[in-house]
């Protein structure tokens, strides 16, 4: 039963990524991503990962991929703006690239590296002891995750939001003041 | 696991660096009340106690948040050429970004968040910290690269520098999951299962417990290759490099080519050092790992010194120099991973803190000659610049000859130390017979400045500005120039220093 609903998630995973590449069309990709994340998600369920598997759907198929489609919406992206195909040696070289890395993965696979894990802890995967390791074992990567959400908040601001005053010439409406864009 | 002062107190330079971002960016809020100018003596302020508070940990050698950290001469020393690269582009920055109109507290908060992240890179112990600092100093970067808005080519730099970059940090996040399934599949039986923490399992010395040729840990491997070669920008992931070099503003590009070098090789050589420590048990997942390091460092070698004799760009031209510069240090890695001796390692130590100081420099002297429309970025517009500008004209020549490698400078002293230690292990000998070719290529390209500098007539209407009141600039070449000759002239106690960092690692 297990193994049922595994390589049924995995298929679509599969299925969703490669669509999610071959789709000429950006809005259809995204939607593509979508099957991903869901099937995704599905085996993070079978790895008893419930919370996991929640936020992946949340944030995710939820939050992130709204954002992609608000975006491409936005943008009135069409077929034709997705660029033309690269020169074949690129695609070769990038061919080349993922059939080693296929391969080594593969092998990993087929000499039986992973070998089957149980959750050694009552209650693993579960939003408490998900939260427990968070804050015990990797407090300091949490704390850091702020700040490289902060970087990034601030960055984008900057880029997006903030008038340039030059000192001369005088800068030409909507700036008022030094301070600029506050 | 419980947290301490004890974890916080060795946390400190990072909190201080992130503290003046703070600062800086608050203090922006009010400036109208508060002279924009006060800024720049914040960041440095910010900047210099961050440097104090890292060398006052010297000689710990302790962990700190459960083992994720790691205090010791590495991370000091490493941390020490981050914030001196940023305390010399916080000196350059100065006047440039007030002339560009960029003179935002974001611009000093963002440098200085760069540099936090570089030092986490420098004390990173485990994967996660170590992905967590790469994240934090790129995404900084990518944002100073597209700074001047009104550019149109900063704004192209910094996306094309973004994407690329995003790109290769999932290379570098499906190696770090790939390695962490290779620890955790293969390490079962050596009982690190059993620690109490899960993070131990992320921890940079697990992976030396893993036995040699797992496919799962070449294949990490491999993956956490790319992103790291990419930061460097080690051939064949370097086709960013001269784009976003550039493209972005002088004083950034300065920093950027200094601190994300010493951030990222500074886990190249803690993972040199003790993730796959050669003369261990398991040999082969070292000589996979050297072996793989050494032929892209020659690549890099010969690729970006070869590239850069075409430039007439001079951002462009160090854009390539840069890339050659990371094929010296990527030796300096490859031999340090092969020997037990700390000799290759402080040689690494001592090339990061040099080039970063050159480096430095030579950027800092294009910000100072940058005006109103521009910077000058031509070789022909540098033309008879030493007629004009004696000062900057020969302080150029000294970044110049440093870079190259020609006595009495920093760079001289570095090579030297790096190719000296290659020849000594003799398997590396090819190793260092390609860096000394490609480094008497270079000197041509670095002389040709030097010959517009001197032996041509300036170009009809150039007019070199005045920079004579950027004192900040001033001050900043001034303190690289004393650098670059005192590390070339009297290297010994740095090279002692540099040993000692090494030894405190194992």
């Amino acid at each position: 039963m297990r193994d049922a609903f595994f390589v049924m998630f995995s298929f679509l995973a599969i299925l969703g990524g490669f669509l999610t590449v071959s789709r000429r069309s950006p809005m259809y990709s995204a939607l593509s991503l979508m099957i991903f994340f869901g099937a995704v998600s599905g085996v993070m369920m079978i790895l008893s990962a419930p919370f996991l598997a929640l936020m992946q759907l949340m944030v995710y198929a939820g939050a992130i991929l709204v954002l992609f489609l608000f975006v491409i919406m936005l943008l009135a992206l069409r077929e034709e703006d997705s660029g033309g195909e690269r020169p074949w040696p690129l695609q070769l070289l990038a061919g080349i690239g993922c059939a080693v890395l296929f391969g080594l993965i593969a092998a990993a696979v087929l000499r039986r590296e992973f070998v089957a894990w149980q959750p050694d802890k009552p209650g693993f995967g579960s939003p408490e002891e998900v939260g427990r390791t968070m804050f015990a074992d990797f407090v300091l990567p949490f704390e850091v995750v702020s700040v490289l959400i902060l970087a990034a908040t601030m960055g984008a601001v900057v880029l997006a939001k903030k008038h340039l005053d030059k000192p001369e010439p005088p800068a030409q409406g909507g700036s008022t003041g030094t301070g600029g864009g506050h | 696991m419980t947290l301490g002062a004890h974890d916080l107190q060795l946390f400190a330079p990072v909190l201080i660096l992130l503290g003046s971002a703070a600062v800086a960016v608050t203090a922006d809020l009010f400036a109208e009340k508060i002279e924009r100018g006060a800024l720049p003596f914040i960041s440095l302020g910010g900047t210099v106690a961050a440097a104090i508070s890292l060398l006052s940990l010297w000689g710990r050698n302790e962990e700190a948040f459960g083992g994720a950290l790691r205090i010791d001469g590495l991370a000091i020393v490493m941390g020490l050429a981050a914030c001196a690269a940023t305390a010399l582009s916080v000196l350059m920055s100065a006047s440039y970004v007030r002339s560009a109109g960029v003179d935002f507290g974001e611009y000093y908060g963002l440098m200085l968040t760069a540099a936090a992240g570089a030092v986490i890179l420098a004390q990173a112990n485990d994967l996660m910290s170590v992905f967590l600092g790469i994240e934090i100093m790129s995404i900084a970067v990518y944002c100073l690269t597209g700074i001047t808005r009104d550019r149109e080519k900063s704004t192209e730099a910094a996306m094309k520098y973004f994407i690329m970059g995003a790109f290769s940090t999932g290379f570098l996040l499906f190696g770090i999951a790939l390695l962490y399934g290779a620890v955790v599949t293969t390490g079962g039986a050596d009982g690190i299962l059993q620690s109490p923490s899960q993070s131990a399992l992320l921890r940079l010395d697990a992976l030396a417990r893993v036995p040699a040729n797992t496919p799962l840990l070449v294949a990490g491997l491999a993956l956490f290759l790319v992103g790291a070669a990419f930061k460097i920008g080690a051939v064949p992931f370097h086709a960013w490099t001269p784009d976003a070099y550039e493209g972005a503003p002088a004083p950034v590009t300065g920093f950027m080519a200094g601190v994300v070098k010493a951030g990222v090789f500074a886990v190249l050589l803690r993972t040199a050092m003790v993730s796959f420590p050669s003369p261990g048990i398991d040999v082969e997942p070292a000589s996979t790992w050297s072996g793989a390091l050494a032929f892209v460092a020659a690549a890099t070698m010969v690729v970006g010194n070869v590239c850069a004799l075409a430039q007439t760009n001079l951002k462009r031209l160090l854009a390539y120099s840069s890339i050659g510069h990371s094929g010296v240090i990527l030796v300096g890695v490859v031999v340090a991973s092969e020997s037990q001796n700390p000799a290759p390692a402080a040689a690494v130590l001592f090339y990061v803190l040099a080039y970063v100081i050159m480096t430095a420099g030579s950027f800092g002297l294009i910000s100072l000659l940058a005006r109103e429309g521009g910077e000058l970025e031509n070789l022909s517009q540098f033309s008879g610049l030493a007629a004009r500008r004696p000062a900057a004209a020969a302080a150029m020549t000294l970044f110049m000859a440093s870079l190259a490698g020609i006595p009495p400078t920093a760079g001289f002293m570095g090579k030297f130390l790096i190719f000296r230690e290659a020849i000594n292990n003799r398997e590396f000998l090819w190793l260092a017979i390609t860096g000394i070719a490609a480094s008497i290529v270079s000197a041509y390209y670095y002389l040709k400045i030097v010959v517009a500098m001197y032996m041509r007539d300036p170009e009809k209407g150039e007019e070199f500005p005045r920079g004579d009141d950027r004192w900040g600039a001033i001050l900043g070449l001034a303190l690289a120039s004393i650098a670059t000759v005192a590390l070339g002239l009297c290297p010994a106690k740095v090279i002692d220093w540099c040993t000692a960092a090494i030894q405190s690692v194992n």
